[in-house]
């Protein structure tokens, strides 16, 4: 640096170092439209269902073990989830109470998969990536053929 | 900062699903989003994942949006929260890192390329001699034209009375280094 040179004020040290910022890490292009694709995943009809609970458990990072235990409640439905590390992908097993047959469907931003809830509630996702995701279920009558009620979706997660 | 008429009709009409409204809010907060989780160290793949989520959820909570005003701050507040989650599973699971150059995103190569001053080039040193904590304050604060102190405290979990002297305590540590590289470069 020429020692001549005045000292920046505060402002011209901020403003170079925005220029700096702006040129050395721009928001990927990538990025932004994934950030405009976002509002695709709008729906308006879905019944939402909270996270109410996130748990730990011991254990957690040993293969096999789960990692994280996930807790979602819309009104009185409520769906559980079990996170498995597998590699780098995971395993989901999921629970929904009360009890009953559904279609369960995990959704990301690049596709979504769809799996049936026994009529006992029980799901499985064996092999999903990991990534930004959310649940949708349609529960479905008693012999499981027909919908009954709405669909519920939980809450977007980074899984 | 006052209210802003602007962004209160682009929520209104995103969330009565104008996707152009809805585009432009993006527009304008997609960096904000981004240097908040850059400024966590993630590398670009966990940034775009936070990123992502984060603009994921605001499509989910649009109807809810009370105060426009604030938007910006509940950005700052789930990328942040995001961010954290993503940190505190990869201590738990750590994931290798396919290239440790890109662990902050900043392999040397295209700085090089793009840092043809001089001047820049010693700024950009300085900062990277700062700490963690001071280069996200300073990457936080320096952004435009949502550099809202109220976003950068969300986003930092700092109250905002705490910013502006945050904010000089870490310029004078960017000057001093400054000025250690002038002294240094000035034996010649």
């Amino acid at each position: 640096m020429n020692p001549d040179q005045p000292e920046r004020t505060a402002q011209e040290l901020l403003t170079e170092l925005r220029e700096l910022l702006d040129r050395a890490d721009p928001v990927p292009a990538a990025v932004v439209s994934a950030a405009r694709d976002s509002f695709g995943w709008r729906d308006l009809d879905a019944q939402l269902a909270r996270l109410v609970a996130e748990h730990t458990p011991a254990g957690a990072g040993v293969r096999g073990e789960p990692s994280r235990l996930l807790t979602y409640q819309a009104g009185d439905r409520i769906l559980e989830l079990e996170v498995s590390q597998a590699g780098q992908r995971l395993r989901i097993i999921g629970q929904l109470v009360p009890p009953q047959p559904a279609r369960v469907r995990a959704q990301q931003p690049a596709g979504q998969v769809e799996v049936p809830a026994d009529r006992l509630g029980r799901f499985a996702f064996p092999d999903l990536p990991p990534g930004p995701t959310r649940f949708a279920y349609q529960p479905l009558s008693p012999d499981g053929t027909a919908p009954a009620g709405t669909e519920t979706q939980t809450e977007w997660v980074m899984l | 900062m006052g209210s802003d008429p602007v962004l209160a009709s682009l929520v209104t009409a995103a969330a009565a699903g104008d996707r152009s409204a809805w585009n432009a809010i993006v527009d304008r907060f997609a960096r904000l989003v981004w240097a908040v989780a850059r400024s966590f160290q993630l590398n670009a793949a966990d940034a775009a994942d936070v990123s992502q989520v984060t603009w994921l959820r605001l499509v989910e909570q649009l109807d809810r949006i009370r105060e426009p005003d604030a938007l910006g701050a509940w950005l700052a507040t789930t990328a942040r929260r995001e961010a954290l989650t993503l940190l505190r599973r990869r201590r738990e699971v750590p994931v290798p890192d396919p290239d440790p150059t890109q662990s902050t995103g900043e392999s040397p190569a295209p700085w090089q390329a793009m840092l043809i001053d001089e001047r820049n080039r010693e700024l950009w040193q300085a900062f990277h001699r700062l700490t963690e904590r001071c280069q996200a304050v300073l990457r936080l604060l320096v952004i435009e034209p949502v550099g809202s102190y109220a976003a950068a405290a969300a986003a930092l979990d700092l109250p905002v009375g705490s910013l502006g002297p945050t904010r000089a305590r870490c310029l004078d540590a960017l000057r001093q280094h400054l000025s250690g590289q002038a002294r240094e470069g000035g034996v010649e």
